[in-house]
């Protein structure tokens, strides 16, 4: 198992590399001048010419791209804001932990509810409490993300006045967030829990395990849903992966400062030092969160760890 | 089977109706009675009490707090509580002494000698002299930070409190430009700073900044030992509230909720698509001011180009478009017609401008010079940002020429890209820009100097004549009322550029703030430090 686990950290380096080299070579080829941005639109030419200079830009592609590489994973120094001129490594610190609250609320909320309404559909299939959470799902791919953040803060702040509307502070700043960002979660889990529990639920041993006399719930937690965990917590995973970087629009309706925000708005000012750095960054979190899932596999189904600790033994043996 | 999915689906997505009407029932009713604060607010805008701390939302969002930041405009209302100018520029375009005692300009029209007070200290007590002003100077020069810095030419510390700058040219209001956009900062402070300033800073302002969260919030905090004297402080750089806090939302409905439910006290320059909900509304006070900026279109002046170099067509093209159809359909009204390229408010505009016909909407006369020109059906290109408002333009323009048979075509790009084409002539027919200026001359400068630029002025385009006139007209001699006239009729005579609409710039407070006596800024907003309260 730990050799598994090494194995996967040694694959994240060439991942994470291979990002960092595609992000680069994106934003080094993209239209749009750094230093006029910086600079503004009335700079003359020589400032123009002193910027690109300071900033690099004179260099060749590969020189520049052996100052990243080198900077960012030897020296682990992730530099400056072109724009703002401010620490990206403060920045990330600064915001990570507002997107890694507002993703994990979130996604607290889809697993909660997506997979009981998964459930829920399986262990009723064909009758109106499947319908209906099939139709909730279907309503929860379909309703855009803003429109019901703006509903909620309608009823939740407006109209009811029970929860803040915007910015940041305590933890009852993020509810209205995770409730909005958590719909089209909950429609995948929803669809996704249920596929996987109509699979296992007629299996032999879910049979087994009733003619023993095994309580109802028992048999649906323990026996059915264990064996059909595996693809929702791909599921789970991608989505954790996802939303770490892409919580943008509830990130700037909410005026929450975060990850998704810092990265987007690099992208339009063309801050390259900080568009780079996120995508490398995100790159490595959503490979842990890869790794993460992978070893969730492990420990929910016994087949997978048996396959990992063989694969291990064979290694020594053959060592 | 299908009728009973049929039924449940219907049942849910009446149920999410019926939660939407709830919820959405309740926006078009009147905002709480009072700018109340939220829990999480500590204003004191209590009507028995005298208002000393308030909460502003703004769309404005400052990343740093670092006084080398090329673009942060320094209109922008929350800069005078950051840092202290060497002068400061009032609505009404006055420039008063803020760090700098005073200043002269020698014979010549191009050295001017500045003498700065000799108390200066910033929050910390760092003594500020001269040397700290000619760094600050020499810095933006290199850094290029604004375009009145590359208008010196040198400067020269003259004594402990003074220094002498020599500008490259005599260009009316200049050297002003740069007393307003100097900020003063002790360089032993700055170079002792560990980020630059950019989220501690160490004021010479009225004000300290106590909390900043880039993108988020930022708060204010009066400073008991400011250096200046109360009874030398202008009343509009007053300092009436002891707390002052902006809260950064930049989407519009929750701009609206946000005064609604007493997050925020005030709104400056709130989207145009809200300030209907709060007219008319006995809570809130709604004031409208010009904005700085305007909406124009230049159309190309590079020689690759067909249009440079057909006047009718530019003309045909500016009869054709509905400035009053644009005010209403992009902006709710909350705009006004221009009168010229220039901005309104700029230094050296002449009202009497206001009063006479400019291109008025006119498809029969947009028709006869289309006849007149040497258009034959191409496919005309239109270059601009791709915020909201601008496609809006852009799409309603594309319109208008359609009805008078001009083919355009819509480029439409971000701020980034827009910024590496603007002045290059050759990638547009024409090209919408928001843009204002300190001064006629200033703007002027930016648009139309053939010098300014590689390929020529602002759209690439050489006329010598032009640059002649400007050089002549603002000049300290030059800049009579007669000169700055006939710099206007020629680029109205040549259909250089067309000024279509002048945004408002909408402040929206609650009643409960209780001002008496209003102060605006040259951008349009409040300054609400330095309005007066009940």
């Amino acid at each position: 198992m730990l050799r598994y686990i090494l194995k996967r950290i040694l694959w994240m380096i060439p991942i994470v590399l291979g990002v960092a080299i595609i992000v680069f070579t994106l934003m080094s080829f993209c239209p749009g001048d750094p230093a006029t941005i910086i600079l503004g639109s009335t700079a003359t030419e020589s400032d123009l010419t002193a910027m690109r200079e300071e900033l690099g830009l004179n260099k060749t592609y590969i020189e520049r791209l052996g100052t990243f590489l080198y900077d960012t994973f030897i020296r682990f120094d992730f530099g400056e804001s072109w724009i703002t001129r401010t620490s990206i490594k403060a920045a990330i610190i600064e915001r990570l932990p507002r997107t890694m609250l507002l993703t994990i609320a979130t996604l607290g909320l889809s697993t909660l509810i997506g997979i009981s309404l998964g459930i829920m559909a399986a262990i009723n299939q064909g009758n109106w409490k499947d319908n209906f959470c099939m139709a909730f799902a279907l309503i929860g791919v379909s309703v855009p993300d803003f429109w019901l953040a703006l509903l909620l803060i309608l009823l939740f702040s407006v109209k009811l006045g029970w929860l803040p509307a915007m910015g940041i502070g305590g933890l009852q700043y993020y509810i209205l967030p995770a409730m909005a960002g958590c719909m089209g979660g909950i429609a995948a889990l929803a669809r996704q829990t249920r596929s996987s529990m109509l699979d296992v639920i007629r299996a032999d041993y879910i049979t087994t395990a009733r003619s023993k006399g095994v309580p109802e719930f028992r048999v649906i937690t323990r026996h059915a849903l264990k064996n059909a965990f595996i693809p929702i917590i791909t599921i789970i995973g991608t989505h954790f992966g996802k939303m770490l970087g892409g919580a943008m629009v509830i990130e700037t309706i909410f005026a929450i400062p975060g990850m998704g925000s810092y990265i987007v708005t690099a992208v339009n000012s063309r801050d390259y030092p900080v568009v780079q750095v996120g995508a490398v960054f995100l790159a490595i979190v959503f490979s842990i969160c890869m790794l993460g899932v992978d070893l969730i596999y492990a420990a929910v189904d016994p087949r997978i760890r048996a396959q990992y600790g063989k694969k291990s033994r064979k290694v020594k043996v053959n060592a | 089977m299908k009728k009973k999915i049929t039924r449940w689906v219907c049942t849910v997505m009446a149920g999410c109706m019926l939660i939407g009407l709830l919820a959405g029932c309740t926006s078009g009713s009147s905002p709480k009675e009072t700018g109340t604060p939220d829990a999480n607010s500590d204003n004191s805008t209590a009507t028995d009490k005298a208002v000393t701390s308030i909460t502003i939302g703004t769309s404005d969002a400052w990343d740093t707090l670092t006084p080398f930041r090329t673009t942060q405009s320094q209109m922008s209302s929350m800069v005078r509580y950051i840092y202290d100018r060497l002068a400061y520029q009032t609505a009404d375009n006055r420039y008063i002494p803020q760090v700098a005692k005073s200043w002269e300009v020698e014979d010549d029209g191009v050295t001017w000698n500045v003498e700065i007070f000799d108390y200066v200290a910033d929050s910390e007590g760092n003594h500020i002299t001269a040397s700290d002003i000619v760094w600050m100077l020499e810095e933006s020069m290199a850094q290029g930070l604004k375009p009145c810095y590359n208008k010196i030419a040198s400067v020269e510390q003259t004594g402990d409190y003074s220094f002498k700058v020599v500008m490259k040219q005599d260009i009316v209001n200049s050297f002003e430009l740069v007393l307003v956009s100097t900020y003063v900062v002790s360089q032993k402070a700055y170079e002792a700073s560990t980020d630059d300033f950019a989220a501690k800073t160490i004021s010479t302002s009225p004000y300290l900044v106590t909390d900043f969260v880039s993108g988020s919030h930022i708060t204010f905090k009066k400073r008991d030992d400011y250096w200046q004297k109360e009874e030398l402080i202008d009343k509009a750089q007053a300092n009436n509230l002891e707390t002052i806090t902006y809260k950064i939302i930049k989407e519009a409905s929750q701009q609206q909720v946000a005064l609604e439910t007493g997050t925020v006290d005030a709104f400056e320059n709130i989207s145009a698509t809200v300030v209907p909900a709060f007219e008319g509304n006995a809570s809130y006070e709604t004031v409208q001011f010009p904005s700085s900026n305007g909406i124009q279109l230049f159309y190309s002046g590079d020689e690759s180009r067909v249009i440079a170099k057909d006047e009718d067509l530019c003309r045909a093209i500016s009869y054709a478009i509905d400035a009053e159809g644009l005010v209403a359909g992009v902006y709710n009204g909350y705009a006004k017609v221009m009168h010229d390229a220039a901005v309104e408010s700029v230094v050296g505009y002449l009202e009497k401008w206001n009063d006479e016909e400019y291109f008025p909407y006119d498809v029969d006369k947009a028709k006869e010079y289309l006849a007149k020109s040497n258009y034959k059906g191409e496919e005309l290109e239109l270059l601009c940002m791709s915020d909201s408002t601008s496609q809006r333009i852009a799409q309603m323009i594309q319109n208008y020429l359609l009805a008078v048979d001009i083919k355009l075509k819509l480029n439409i790009v971000d701020a980034a890209l827009f910024s590496a084409s603007r002045f290059d002539g050759a990638q547009y027919d024409m090209i919408i820009i928001n843009a204002g200026a300190g001064s006629l001359p200033a703007f002027w400068s930016n648009r139309f100097d053939s010098t300014a630029y590689e390929k020529g002025d602002g759209t690439a385009r050489n006329d010598e004549v032009l640059t002649a006139m400007l050089y002549s007209t603002w000049t300290n001699e030059g800049f009579t009322e007669e000169n700055i006239d006939a710099v206007r009729r020629y680029i109205i005579d040549h259909a250089y550029a067309y000024g279509m609409c002048l945004p408002t710039s909408c402040s929206i407070y609650a009643k409960t703030l209780s001002i008496q006596e209003i102060v605006s800024l040259p951008a349009g907003t409040l300054d609400f430090a330095a309005c007066v309260y009940q």
